[in-house]
């Protein structure tokens, strides 16, 4: 396929090998979480077996050595998006990220933010919830082929303080132009932030070139452990943005009458954090550098279109992504008249892991494709060809059995 | 469950009995199991404490749809009190399966939930 060892791979990736009701797992749920490399699990025990102390503030040596891998993470994720190390704030995920965001940026009353309704919740809700503040929230439109009305970012109502936007849908699999999208929106004097939650783990990311003022990433969907994300603030904007969480780590000075501050990226990281997780991360990126985030998109793309290629030959089963220009390895559907729902269990006694529901995209499912669910596999690099013969042969005999004609 | 028992409840599911709003009720309320996306309303005519009858609308899945469409059917000429000592195993019953996965269990208990939030409030009032 390329210069790509799939079955090297795979065999770094011990879950799988594991049998789900007596069959091979064909694991196609990784825009949900991704599996986790050896090097990753084993991490995780190397850190507690031999690092653990709680890190910055502790002076003995193995609270040193706490500190430099907390710090040496950061230095990795940084590096991996093109960013400076300080640019980098630990979150639990792409969700706190957000909604830090949401309490820290100096929003005034009768101020705008945008979003879209192509979104997770997790970049849909944190802005609903600021129309109690007095802030206006516009939501873009999708059109029948899955992209956002680019009108709406060439002329932003007044007052836009904010745009948000997904960099690639969990539903629709559409990969947003969000360089284009900053670009607009910064000629207007409005910041941006990007949920690239879908987008990170699946290709080369570079803040720089994009441009972004805030983006936001979960970690488990790109083989860390759960709990640890990462939000990018640009350098500069971060002096203005005012404090989230307040408490331990996150100051310079404290007396009863008088605060002062860290700077960024302590000041948004209170308490003791999950340097564990972070830890975990920084492998993570290791282990997706020496794979080369170009190969693994060249990868996908080649999985992406050959599982479409293939569902070109399915009967009774409607599809609901893959029609806008870019799309990633996102394949959503419904077997017509089947509920997802029981459309997932049916393949998940052949193996096969897929989600079904909403999405967490509530919105775009129910009002916009007027759904009440849709089923959805979702490709990652360890995937392969054979797999999704086996999905596809699968949700065919499905789609006989089941499917309404 | 054994593919045949599933086909069996689809079967149900497609066409399933007591579906639509009665023309007489004077209990009605929604349900939801957020999961799954299902959202049910659910219909009785009760008269001194007795379910004249039962009816439901809404979508589900299979398993939301086939508990609830059963309930309604076990339940008409019952006393709506019954509902307050049914559980789970109940419904388990009334598909006629032993088991089910803790990602459906609200799917199974979505109706049985709505009709027991009637009997509270038909106690409460």
């Amino acid at each position: 396929m390329n210069n790509m060892d799939i079955e090297r791979i795979r065999r770094d990736f011990p879950i799988l090998s594991k049998k789900i009701n007596g069959n091979n797992l064909i694991y196609l749920d990784n825009a949900a979480t991704s599996q986790k490399p050896s090097t990753v699990i084993e991490g995780i025990k190397y850190f507690y077996e031999s690092i653990n102390a709680n890190p910055i503030r502790s002076i003995h040596s193995l609270a040193e050595e706490a500190t430099k891998a907390y710090n040496n993470a950061r230095e990795k994720v940084a590096a991996f998006i093109n960013a400076e190390p300080e640019e980098i704030v630990f979150v639990r995920n792409a969700t706190e990220a957000i909604n830090l965001v949401s309490f820290a940026f100096p929003f005034k009353n009768g101020d705008r933010v945008s979003t879209t309704y192509m979104e997770h919740h997790s970049n849909l809700l944190p802005w609903l919830r600021l129309k109690e503040n007095g802030i206006g929230v516009d939501i873009v439109s999708v059109s029948d082929d899955y992209e956002l009305d680019m009108e709406y970012y060439r002329q932003l109502p007044k007052n836009t303080r904010l745009v948000t936007v997904t960099h690639a849908s969990n539903v629709t699999g559409t990969v947003n132009d969000v360089k284009e999208i900053t670009k607009l929106s910064h000629e207007q004097g409005s910041l941006v932030l990007v949920d690239a939650a879908q987008s990170v783990p699946h290709m080369k990311f570079d803040v720089k070139d994009v441009g972004a003022d805030f983006i936001a990433f979960s970690g488990h969907k790109m083989l860390a452990p759960f709990g640890i994300g990462v939000l990018y603030i640009k350098k500069d904007i971060a002096e203005n943005l005012k404090p989230f969480l307040t408490g331990g780590e996150m100051i310079k000075d404290v007396s009863l009458s008088r605060v002062i501050y860290e700077n960024a990226p302590n000041l948004f990281e209170a308490g003791t954090q999950n340097v564990e997780g972070a830890y975990g991360l920084g492998l993570a990126v290791d282990y997706l550098n020496e794979i080369g985030m170009e190969n693994i998109e060249k990868y996908e793309n080649e999985l992406t279109a050959y599982l479409y290629e293939k569902a070109k030959e399915l009967n009774n089963v409607e599809i609901y992504s893959g029609k806008s220009k870019r799309f990633g390895g996102i394949f959503s559907f419904n077997v017509s008249g089947l509920h997802s729902h029981d459309t997932a269990y049916l393949l998940d006694k052949k193996g096969i892991a897929i989600r079904s529901g909403f999405h967490c995209a509530q919105p775009l499912i129910e009002d916009r494709l007027k759904l009440d669910g849709a089923a959805r596999a979702s490709l990652y690099f360890y995937n392969t060809k054979e797999e999704i013969d086996t999905f596809i042969n699968e949700l065919n005999n499905i789609s006989v059995k089941y499917g309404r004609r | 469950m054994e593919d045949d028992k599933f086909y069996e409840l689809v079967e149900l599911y497609r066409n399933p009995e007591h579906y639509g709003k009665l023309s007489k009720y004077n209990y009605s309320e929604a349900g939801y199991s957020p999961s799954c996306g299902d959202k049910f309303s659910v219909y009785l005519d009760v008269e001194n404490g007795i379910v004249k009858d039962a009816s439901f609308d809404g979508k589900g899945c299979v398993i939301s749809t086939v508990s609830l469409s059963k309930l309604c059917s076990y339940i008409i000429g019952k006393p709506l009190k019954e509902v307050k000592e049914m559980e789970l195993k109940d419904i388990k019953n009334l598909l006629g399966i032993d088991e089910i996965s803790i990602s459906r269990v609200k799917c199974a208990t979505v109706g049985l939930d709505t009709i027991k939030k009637i009997y509270k409030e038909i106690n409460s009032s």
